[in-house]
């Protein structure tokens, strides 16, 4: 049985795709991983050399904090997860681990508007296709409206 | 040629002796004051700034002559307000955000000053035939801008740090800066002494490389002698207070100090040096405690200097002399408008073409064209020139101009401000932010009750039954709180990273101070606490460059037409 992955960044649409993941993971019963990526690369444009050991070192610290958000929403919603960090670029670090985990879905979460400059230079929609067609796995994009229609489980 | 405040005459300068008695000074001090803080309470209904309504304030109280019990001379405003103000407004700059704009910062308060101070001094020959050392004089102390009241606009609005940074960075370097060519300006004027261009620039490297220098010695001798080795607030503070006004005067003094006549540096940008010296080293390596009592000695100091500075601006403004100058006024208003936007826009062209991932935003420099008022350096410097010099028409025509400048741009532009920010877009105040302050700070108030109505249990003071049913009212509101903060979060789930990072931040920074503390006790070596700031700073850094990609710093937001 494949698993969901649900890639976060603890961005405006975050909150949506893991609740959206968590909704999936239960009607289905298939195991779900949340995955953060830190990309060691993506302020390559802005970054001062001598900052880079401590950016990545923040990022990390960011990743494990966001992922226990998302698995407490999980546990609030009785569901066991696993949490997952990689380092790699963004588009193919998700790709890769998508494959290594067999996974049948992938959930994104989008923000409000334009998605430009999410996910590296890629509009997550074109990232979430790219992924489709060179995996066997359904992309599922949730924008932050999703959770405005369900009651997310109170977590303390 | 220097500023000619020397350690001797400070007393006298406090005791103010040339009007009336000390009783009848301190009386008049008193008055001001409590002025002040009525227009402070009066200002929070309307939408004024605090400074304007300060000068309108002072305007109608200078229709009564001997309102004050002394004479508002240069040395006052240069000597006493300003150090402290300047101080204060440095402190508050982090080091790595003006680091990122120190460029173009100091050559807007370098050559700007300059290009402004020929601009303006041209002009004002042409239109008004006033002579070129007296009309140099003039573009260079009217190049002085005074912030004051447009930050208080951006601190009320959430404008752009970067924005900040590069209005307060400019007027803090070229209060400095404009003080060295007003004085070379003088030396030109004087029969005694004419400067070539080659001289002019040496005077001008040494006075303001000097002031730096002296600013940074003794900033760093405070920092790591006294504010890291002592854990006392009051010590501490107290030291602060003695650096501000002393870096001035041995900067100023600095001859009298290594036994050579006539050798002075500026006041001002010694004041700048040390003033973010500590603001960035010194207080890593203060207690919480410290910090906070130097926030808010500063912050009280600072209100209070800048209330006298204002209200005295609008009582030294003669009302009677703007009527019959009111030619030169105008063309001194015309001349400072178009200069400072020749100015500021082809810098911010020239800057752009040569460093395009730096470039300053169309809508930042609009800001910070239409910003530049001028205050009480200005007034101070055209105070202080005396009637010898030019001779005394030329004298009272420079300080009427000046009157007209400083009142016209606090007036005009500083009343203007407020709309052009919010025209451009650069207040970033969102109502789901403020709304979220408002929920978290009602959550927190109510903890605060609970806690106390606990302590107060423990005490003994409250009956356990009382305090049992009390207690549980706190329950229900709390989880009430709590269900309106997640509600809340729900529908704006962009503040939960915000949350997140604000979070992040405070946690660094307590660590930061935890190592100071470390260090003080003498748990740590030097070497280690230095390595470890190094190392937070690190991670502070990092975490601005993360909010700055996630789009949750404004900086170099533009409005994009069309």
């Amino acid at each position: 049985m494949g698993s969901i992955v649900c890639a976060t960044r603890g961005g405006e649409g975050s909150r949506a795709a893991q609740m959206a993941a968590i909704e999936q993971a239960k009607a289905t019963d298939k195991p779900l991983i949340f995955l953060y990526v830190v990309d060691p690369h993506s302020l390559d444009d802005e970054i001062d050399e001598s900052l880079r050991e401590a950016l990545l070192a923040e990022l990390n610290w960011m990743g494990e904090t966001l992922l226990r958000i998302a698995q407490k929403r999980a546990d609030a919603a009785y569901l066991g997860t696993e949490v997952r960090i990689r380092r790699g670029n963004v588009r193919d670090e998700i790709t890769r681990f998508v494959k290594d985990v067999k996974a049948d879905l992938l959930v994104l979460g989008a923000p409000r508007g334009t998605t430009a400059n999410v996910f590296g230079d890629d509009a997550i929609e074109r990232l979430g296709k790219w992924i489709e067609e060179h995996t066997a796995v359904s992309v599922q994009i949730t924008r932050p409206d999703y959770v405005k229609s369900k009651k997310e489980p109170a977590t303390r | 040629m220097g500023f000619p405040v020397l350690p001797d005459q400070l007393p006298q300068l406090l005791l103010a002796q040339e009007n009336g008695g000390l009783v009848q000074q301190e009386l008049s001090l008193m008055i001001l004051l409590f002025i002040a803080a009525m227009v402070a309470i009066v200002v929070r209904r309307i939408r004024l700034p605090y400074t304007v309504a300060l000068v309108l304030v002072g305007l109608v109280l200078s229709f009564f002559p001997n309102f004050l019990g002394f004479t508002v001379s240069s040395d006052l405003i240069l000597a006493i307000l300003v150090p402290p103000l300047i101080f204060e407004a440095t402190l508050h700059i982090p080091w790595r955000s003006l680091k990122k704009d120190l460029l173009p910062v100091l050559l807007l308060a370098v050559f700007g000053t300059l290009v402004g101070t020929f601009l303006v001094g041209g002009l004002v020959v042409e239109f008004l035939g006033i002579p070129w050392p007296a009309a140099l004089a003039f573009g260079a102390l009217i190049s002085a801008t005074d912030p004051v009241a447009v930050i208080a606009f951006f601190r009320s609005l959430g404008v752009s740090k970067r924005l900040t940074i590069l209005v307060e960075g400019e007027s803090l370097f070229n209060d400095g800066v404009a003080i060295v060519i007003f004085n070379l300006a003088l030396a030109a004027g004087t029969a005694s002494s004419s400067l070539g261009l080659g001289e002019a620039l040496q005077e001008f490297s040494i006075v303001a490389f000097g002031g730096v220098a002296v600013g940074l010695v003794m900033g760093y001798v405070v920092s790591y002698i006294i504010l890291k080795n002592v854990d006392d607030h009051l010590i501490e503070t107290a030291t602060t207070v003695a650096l501000a006004f002393g870096s001035f005067v041995v900067a100023e003094s600095f001859g009298q100090f290594v036994g050579v006549e006539g050798l002075h540096f500026s006041g001002i940008l010694a004041v700048v040096a040390a003033g973010l010296m500590v603001g960035n080293i010194g207080t890593l390596n203060t207690s919480p405690t410290t910090k906070l009592t130097l926030d808010n000695f500063w912050e009280f100091l600072s209100f209070v200097v800048n209330s006298l500075v204002f209200l005295l601006i609008g009582l030294e403004i003669e009302l009677s002399q703007l009527r019959p100058n009111i030619i030169p006024i105008i063309v001194a208003v015309v001349a400072i408008i178009l200069s400072r936007g020749v100015i500021i826009y082809t810098f911010g062209w020239v800057y752009g073409r040569f460093q395009p991932r730096n470039r300053i935003p169309l809508n930042f420099q609009h800001v910070m064209y239409w910003g530049g008022l001028r205050g009480a350096i200005s007034l101070a410097l055209a105070l202080s020139i005396e009637n010898a010099v030019f001779g005394s028409d030329v004298a009272l025509e420079l300080r009427v101009m000046t009157f007209g400048v400083v009142l016209f741009t606090l007036l005009g532009q500083g009343m203007t401000i407020e709309k052009l920010i919010q025209r451009l877009k650069l207040a970033d105040k969102p109502p789901q932010r403020v709304e979220l302050q408002r929920r978290q700070a009602t959550l927190f108030a109510k903890w605060a009750g609970q806690h106390e109505l606990g302590r107060l249990r423990d005490n003994g003071i409250l009956f356990r039954d009382i305090w049992e049913s009390m207690n549980q009212v706190y329950d229900e509101e709390i989880l009430e709180k709590k269900a309106n903060l997640r509600a809340h979060l729900q529908d704006f789930p962009e503040l939960e990273q915000e949350m997140y990072l604000q979070a992040r931040e405070d946690a660094l920074n307590a660590e930061r101070s935890a190592i100071g503390e470390a260090s003080r006790r003498g748990l740590i070596s030097n070497e280690v606490h230095d390595e470890l700031i190094i190392e937070l700073n690190n991670r502070v850094a990092a975490l601005d460059l993360i909010k700055k990609n996630r789009g949750l710093d404004v900086e170099n937001k533009e409005v994009h037409h069309g």
